[in-house]
Formats: C-alpha cells, structure tokens, sequence
C-alpha cells in the first residue's frame, strides 16, 4: 500500500513534473513567440531608429541650412538697417538743406521785397530831392532878386541919409547966419535949431532904420550864402546824375548799334518809315536792290522815293503803295498783283513786298517794309506753267490724231469693217479714250503740285455749271440705266468760285459714282446752302462702296479701291486726289460716308465750299 | 450715193487733198454747184489737218488749209472762206496773232472763228489771251470727236 502509494505518489509527481514541463514547455514557447515578437518589434525599431537617424540627420542638415539662411538674413537685415539709417541720415540732411533752402529762399524774397522796396522808396525819394532841389532853386533865385532889390533900397536910403544931413548943416549954416542977422531971427533960428534938432531926431531915425536894413541885408547875405552851398551840392548831385546818364546812354547806344548793325544785315531789302513815311532806316540790300544810297533818301518821303510800276510800267499811284496802305489801314499788307520798282536807270525787277505797320500803344508810329528781288522765282513760276502747257500739247496732238483716224473708220466714213475689224478698232479707240483721260488727269496734278493752279473766283450761276456736267455724262448714266436726280436749293444766289475748278470737281465724283454703280443703280446729287456761308454739294450712289480698311486712302495720289480694281480698269486713281486739291485749295472741304465692303450700300460724298470764294484773311497786328 | 462718197474719197487720196482742197477752181466749181461752205482749217500737224480736211470732203464742205498762222491770215483775206478752224500754238505765227490780225480786217472781224487747240483749257495763258480777241468758240481737240466739230461748224454756219 505504501508502496503503492509512493508509486502515485511518484507518479503524482511525475504527473506534475510533466504538467509543468508542459507548462514550461508552453511557457518557453510563448516566450520563445514573444521573443521572436520581440526580435521582430527590435528590428521594427532598429528600422524606425534608423529611419529616425535619418530623418534627424536631414532636419539636422536643413537645421544648418536654416542656421545659415537665418545668418545670411541677418546679415542682410544688418545691411539693410545700415543702408536705411544712412538713408535716413541723407534724409535728414536733405531735409534740412531744404529747410535752409526754404528760409534762404525766404530770405531772399525777404531781401528781395526789400530791395524793392527800398528801390521804389529811393525812387520816390529822388524824385523829391528833384522836386525839392527845384524848390530850392526856385527859393534861391527869389531871394537873390529880393537880396538885390533890398540892397537897392538900402543904398538908395543911404543915398537919403546923406541927402537929409547935407540939408541939416546947412540949416545949421543958415540958423547960424539968421543968430547973426537979428533977435527976430533969433526966435526963428531957435525954431530954426529945433527944426534942426527934429531934423537930426529924423536923421537919426532913419540912421537907424538903415542900421536895421544893413542888419537885414547882411542875414540876407547869410540866407545867400547857405543857398551857395546847397546850390554847389546841388551842382554836385546834378554831376553825379549826368554822369550816370551818360553811362546808360553810352550802352543804350552800343545795344541801339548793334541791333541797327542786325536790322542792316539782314538778308531782304528793308526800309523802316516814321509815321509821315518818311524813310528812316534803309538796309544795304534795299540800297542795293533799289539802286539808291541812303544818304539820298533818308528822311525824304518813301513814296516819292521809291516808284513802284505794274507789269505794263504803269505807275502805282502813292495811296496803293504797301506802305501807304500799311500806314492808313494799320496792317501788314502784302502787295497782291506783282510789283515791279521802277530803278532811276529805267530798268524794273519784280517784288515781293510785305509792309507791316509798327504800333505804339495802338497808334501808328512807323511801317517796317520787307522786299526782295523776286525775278528768279516768276522765271521758275514761268517755266512751270510753259512745261505743264508744251506738255499737255504735245502729248494730246497725237492722241488726238489716233482718235479722230479710229472714229473715221469706225463711223464707215471711208467703207465699211467687218465685225472683227470693228471690234479691234473699238478697243484702239477706247484705249486711246483713257490714254488721253489719263494724260490730262496727269498734267492737272502736276499742275497741282507745281503751283500754277491759279485759283480765279468769279461769280458763277452753279446750277447751269452742274447741270452742263450731268448733260455731258448724260449718255453714260443712261446707258447703264440708272436712275438719277439732281435737287437744287432755288433760294441760292449766285456763289463764288473758279468755275473751271468746280466743273473738275462735280465732273469727277459723278463719273465716280456712275462708273461704280451697278446697272439698274440710283444716283441722287442735291446742292444746297450750308452753314449760311458755304454751299454743300451731297453725291450718293448705290455703288460698290468703298472698303472700310481702305477709306482713309481714298484721297491718295494714284490709289485705287480692290473692290473696283477689278471691275473697272478705266480709273485713273488720281481724281478723288484732284478733287481734294482743289477744294481745299479753295477754302472748302470734301468728305464722304460709305458703308464699307458692304457691297451695294453705295457711298455719299459732301463737296463744301465758300459762297464767297476762297476767303482770305487779312493779317492784324 | 454711197458710191458717190466713194468716189470722191478716191480723188481725194490719189490727187492729194491739199490739191483739191487749195484749188480754187475745183472748189469754186463745188461751191457754185452745191452752195458748199467753205472751211478754212489752219493747223501745223499733218495729221490732225489731214483728219479734218478728210472729213469735212466727206461732210460736202470745201476745205481750204494753212499750215500756220501767216499763211492762214493770208489765205483768209485772200480766199475770204464761210469759217475758219484756228489752232493755237504754230510756228512762224501763232494762233491768236493769227485770230487778231483777221479780226483787224474788215471782212475778217465777223467770220466766225472755231478755236481748235490741245492746251489745257483749265488754267493757260494763251487761251486766255486768245479768248480776249472774240472768237466765236472754242473746242479742245483731245475733248471731242471729229464729228462733233462738223455738227458745231454746221451749227454755227446756220445761225
């Protein structure tokens, strides 16, 4: 049993030895397990730790970065603080230049006013000294003539004096002759010797009124002396003056020398009258020109001096003279019509005159005339006109020739063409047609822009003008069938104007506006007065219209519009450019609206012109 | 009549125009036979004047011809012709010395004088100066047709 026992009993334990091998067993196992996790999680740390490591060596790295940047912006801060305080020290120094600019400134304008002041009060105060200096004068020059006249009276009653003492001895003699005569007489010498005792009572009062006058006399002699003296510094002053007189005088002539020397160097004739015309200055170009000297001629009459003929030597009478007109009418005057000066040798050169009358506070004082020898310039004027005239005859005598030839045979004037034939010369002559349209379309612009277009306003009825003008294109618009019309405004008088110029004008923008209109189009020109003073010629058509990107060329020499281009050959591209000169050459203008590219919408154009002709201003001073 | 125009033109082009045209027996013979108008033309360019001493042969008119201003003045007073068709610029004597010296004559200051010139008409001097002696009108040659200047002859002849 005990034995037994002690077998379970070991057994018991052996059990349980196995039970906490087991146990253990498990136990190491789960601490086998967590020491894998820990291996595991150790690793897991090794990685973060490394990662860590990492991480801190890059923060470590933009840690260092961040440690110079923040250097470098402190640096830059510490230069930037320096640049600002020096900045504000620059700033502070400019500001109190400034300030002491500011009060030197003041200062200046203090002393300034003062100055002026002080200026206007020296002025005042020497033109009291004039005044009293004056006075004084004035005062000296009285009290002389009374000084004088007192001393007359005081040596007349000295002359008196002496008189009336002469009388008292011999009263004296004669009372002393009468004691001796008789005792009667004594009484009357008695009465005699108070008589004379009066007598020299008198004597002695008038000894003692010219006493006070010699008294008198020598304070007015006092008076005399100081007047001497004021005079002297008066004198002296008076020096001092003309001095200075002198000095301003003498550079008042040196300036008036040089710009005598400037006015007589110029480069035209030039003469300057006073307010009677008389010749004042002369330049040595007008002596040259005019073939005078001025010794001869200054001061003497200009009109007289210098004769003035027309083209023909037909004397210009005196009051049509520039300068007269100049004179009398207060303006610059140029003379229209050529002038020609008629030399004492006979010979005459043209002249371009321009007189301008000098005014002084509104009033004529003198004219100043500027001329120069024009001959050269008509000889080109003159050449100018001849080419554009030998050209224009020339180049048309043998487009004419060409014409009148092909218009014979096309008429059968000389037998019949066949159809081939006819057809071949229509084209001869119609390319003769435009050579010959071109070839004056040329010779007017050149005539243009050489400047022998003479504007010649006349008075001219511009209803019968236009409607001659429609007359001629009448076929063509008739031709194409368009409908047109023509409104004139009846309560229009008569204008203005170079008739041969409008007709260039109207003759232009209508066959315009018939050669771009369509077939079947419509043409409406209206004339009516505009602005009171000018007249207004309005042309639309149901044409092509002209392209917007093209309506500021329109007016360009030789410039033509795509959108005709193609569709009509014939044009010139130089009539609108015609148009233009002509019309503003003679005061007037010319515009037009056109709905551009926008085919058929057709286009209007406005001619505005002076009633009155071209208006020419004349030039006030 | 067609063949007649023909024929005359055949005489014109082989005797010469200017033959026919400045014999006074031919065209005085013309005249009395058809009471034809006589013209004369003075011009210094061949072919302009051969133009239109051609058409106006066509036109039954008697043209007479000068080639410049003396020998028109000359044949004017001489030949007295109906009208006269003066250019302008000619050499030896120009157009308007030629206008002044006819109108100078007693018989010459009433014919009437057709200006016929290729000067600019806008802006020239000598048509200008031409147009102070009275002549009875003026065309521009390059302006207008040949027949244009028959109609204006035929125009002016009847008034």
């Amino acid at each position: 049993m005990k034995q037994k026992n002690s077998i379970s009993a070991a057994d018991d334990i052996i059990l349980k030895l196995k039970i906490l091998a087991k146990e253990k067993e498990s136990v190491r196992r789960k601490l086998a397990v967590t020491a894998a996790k820990l291996a595991v999680t150790a690793e897991k740390l090794a990685a973060t730790a490394k990662e860590k490591e990492s991480v801190r060596r890059k923060l470590a790295v933009t840690a260092a970065k961040l440690a110079s940047t923040a250097t470098k912006l402190a640096t830059t801060a510490k230069e930037k603080e320096s640049v600002r305080r020096k900045l504000a020290v620059t700033a502070a120094k400019l500001a109190a230049t400034a300030e002491k600019l500011a009060v030197t400134a003041k200062e200046k304008e203090r002393v300034r006013r003062k100055l002026v002041i002080t200026a206007a009060k020296l002025a005042v105060t020497a033109e009291k000294l004039v005044i009293t200096a004056a006075k004084l004068a004035a005062t000296a020059e009285k009290l002389a003539i009374a000084a004088e006249e007192k001393e007359g009276v005081r040596r007349k009653l000295a002359i008196t004096a002496e008189e009336k003492e002469d009388v008292r001895r011999k009263l004296v003699v004669i009372a002393a002759k009468l004691a001796a005569t008789a005792e009667e007489k004594e009484d009357v010498r008695r009465k005699l010797v108070v008589t004379a005792a009066k007598l020299a009572t008198v004597a002695e009062e008038k000894e003692g009124v010219r006493r006070k006058l010699v008294v008198t006399a020598e304070e007015k002699e006092d008076v005399r002396r100081k007047l001497v003296v004021i005079a002297q510094k008066l004198k002296n002053s008076h020096e001092t003056l003309e001095h200075k007189v002198f000095e301003r005088t003498k550079e008042l002539e040196m300036s008036r020398a040089k710009e005598e020397a400037i006015l007589l160097s110029i480069g035209d004739g030039l003469l300057v009258t006073d307010e009677k015309g008389n010749i004042i200055i002369i330049n040595k170009t007008a002596e040259k020109l005019l073939g005078i000297k001025s010794e001869e001629v200054l001061g003497k009459i200009f009109s007289e001096e210098v004769v003035l003929v027309d083209e023909k030597g037909v004397v210009i009478p005196p009051e049509k003279h520039p300068v007269e007109m100049a004179l009398t009418g207060s303006v610059t005057t140029a003379s229209g019509p050529t002038y020609y000066y008629a030399r004492k040798d006979k010979t005459k050169f043209p002249m371009a005159i321009m007189a301008t009358p000098v005014l002084l506070n509104g009033k004529v004082i003198g004219t100043i005339k500027i001329f120069r020898d024009i001959t050269s310039e008509r000889e080109v004027d003159k050449a100018k006109t001849e080419f554009v005239s030998l050209a224009s005859h020339q180049l048309r005598t043998p487009l004419s020739a060409v014409s009148w030839y092909a218009e014979m045979l096309l008429a059968g004037d000389v037998g019949d063409l066949n159809e081939k034939q006819k057809k071949y010369l229509d084209e001869v002559y119609r390319s003769n047609q435009r050579m010959v349209e071109l070839v004056n379309a040329l010779l007017d612009v050149s005539s243009l822009e050489l400047g022998t277009f003479l504007i010649e306003p006349e008075a001219i009825d511009l209803s019968k003008l236009v409607q001659s003008v429609i007359d001629e294109q009448k076929s063509q618009i008739s031709a194409k069938q368009i409908s047109f019309s023509f409104l004139f405004e009846k309560s229009m008088s008569k204008m203005r104007a170079d008739p041969k110029h409008i007709r260039m004008v109207v003759q232009n923008i209508l066959s315009n506006a018939v050669k771009y209109t369509h077939e079947g189009g419509r043409i409406k020109l209206s004339i009516s007065v505009f602005e009171k003073k000018n007249v207004l010629i309005k042309l639309s058509d149901t044409g092509y219209g002209i392209p917007k990107n093209q309506q500021d060329k329109i007016f360009t020499k030789l410039f033509r519009a795509d959108n005709v281009r193609d569709k009509d050959t014939d044009g010139t591209g130089l009539g609108l450019y015609i148009v233009k000169s002509i019309v503003e050459n003679s005061g007037g203008k010319v515009w037009f609206e056109s709905l551009g590219g926008k085919e058929n919408k057709g286009t209007t154009f406005y001619v505005k012109l002076p009633l009155n002709g071209k208006e020419v201003l004349p030039v006030s001073i | 009549m067609f063949r007649g125009v023909i024929y005359i033109m055949e005489i014109v082009k082989t005797s010469s125009t200017h033959f026919l045209a400045n014999n006074p027996n031919i065209s005085n013979f013309k005249s009395s036979m058809k009471k034809q108008k006589t013209v004369l033309i003075v011009e210094d360019e061949k072919s302009l004047r051969g133009a239109m001493v051609d058409i106006l042969c066509i036109k039954n008119f008697i043209p007479i011809f000068a080639k410049n201003g003396r020998e028109g003045v000359e044949l004017a007073l001489s030949r007295h012709p109906d009208l006269i068709l003066l250019d302008l610029v000619m050499p030896e004597m120009d157009g308007t010395a030629a206008l002044t010296a006819i109108r100078a004559d007693d018989w010459g200051k009433n014919v009437p004088i057709i200006i016929l010139t290729n000067l600019r008409t806008t802006n020239d001097q000598i048509i200008a100066d031409a147009m102070t002696h009275n002549p009875t009108y003026y065309l521009v040659k390059s302006d207008c047709k040949l027949h244009d200047i028959v109609k204006k002859i035929e125009v002016v002849l009847k008034s």
